[in-house]
């Protein structure tokens, strides 16, 4: 035990200080980006724009595979798919300008739409 | 003795080689962590091994074992994981080449796992849209938090990997 501790050297902690520093200004840049107003849904059929300001559900049809998109409260999720993998639904809630939800197997994309350019993260 | 030298290296890269693609595999099996696209880097701990016991070279092996298995989970996947694995390589390579004496594997692993979980974030930035942005604080953070545990874990195993490494030399 005391071998696996004193293989620890003092850079180390430099790299997780560096590490922790990171992650916190991205968690600040990210927090400051714009709320959204819109969200574009895209599939193979088409493409339709929901208000984020107004609660609904749509189903979206792509691949042979079914998808909830549900809009509640100023976000958006993939509420249900019956897609194999599930990282559509996994990826939860989004609100921002520029955030998007993909479904690879169905071929749909979701994305939040703002006043700004949704490449505002990066300016 | 020379000979047999050799015969062991090549059985050894073998061995790594084989349990690196295990573990990328294994990891497609469990997905324990609640983040899409987002992986414990288990077969990092293989190359982290070695990269810091046998040599550069083989690490750059074991590392294209790596980029192959991800080839079996499509295009996407395999791009992200080029991009992660191959900075992830590079950083931890410069890491130890110049500062050996002053991290452990716990830094090595950190260094690399934010690595690897940036370039992928730059790879998908490519091909999925400005967009990822949003999800990178979170991808950082479970860098982090995986670096950490396959550091220690690495550190943890390694007496009992020298036995076995050391036995055919």
């Amino acid at each position: 035990m005391r071998a696996f501790f004193s293989a620890l050297r003092r850079g180390d902690a430099w790299i997780a200080a560096l590490a922790v520093g990171l992650i916190a200004v991205a968690f600040f840049v990210v927090r400051k980006a714009d709320p959204g107003t819109a969200v574009r849904v895209r599939s193979a059929a088409g493409e339709q724009t929901l208000s984020l300001s107004a609660d609904r559900s749509v189903t979206v049809t792509g691949g042979g595979y079914t998808l909830t998109v549900t809009v509640r409260g100023g976000r958006v999720c993939v509420a249900d798919s019956d897609c194999p993998g599930q990282v559509c639904v996994r990826t939860g809630w989004i609100s921002r300008a520029g955030e998007s939800i993909v479904c690879a197997p169905a071929g749909v994309t979701v994305t939040v739409e703002g006043a700004a350019a949704p490449d505002g993260v990066v300016r | 003795m020379k000979e047999k030298n050799t015969v062991y290296r090549v059985a050894f890269a073998g061995l790594l080689g084989a349990l690196c693609a295990a573990l990328s595999l294994l990891e497609g099996v469990i997905p324990a962590v609640p983040l899409p696209g987002a992986r414990w880097g288990l077969a990092n701990i293989v190359m982290m091994f070695a990269l810091t016991e046998v040599s550069l070279p083989l690490a750059c092996g074991v590392t294209a074992v790596k980029m192959l298995m991800a080839l079996l989970r499509g295009g996407t996947a395999f791009l992200m994981s080029a991009g992660g694995s191959g900075l992830s390589l590079m950083v931890s390579a410069l890491l130890w080449r110049f500062g050996r004496n002053r991290i452990s594997l716990l830094g090595l692993g950190i260094a690399g796992a934010l690595a690897h979980n940036s370039g992928q974030l730059l790879v998908a930035r490519l091909l999925l849209g400005a967009g990822v942005w949003y999800y990178a604080p979170w991808l950082l953070l479970m860098a982090l938090i995986s670096g950490t545990v396959t550091g220690l874990l690495l550190q943890a195993l390694l007496p009992l990997l020298h036995k076995i490494q050391r036995k055919g030399c």
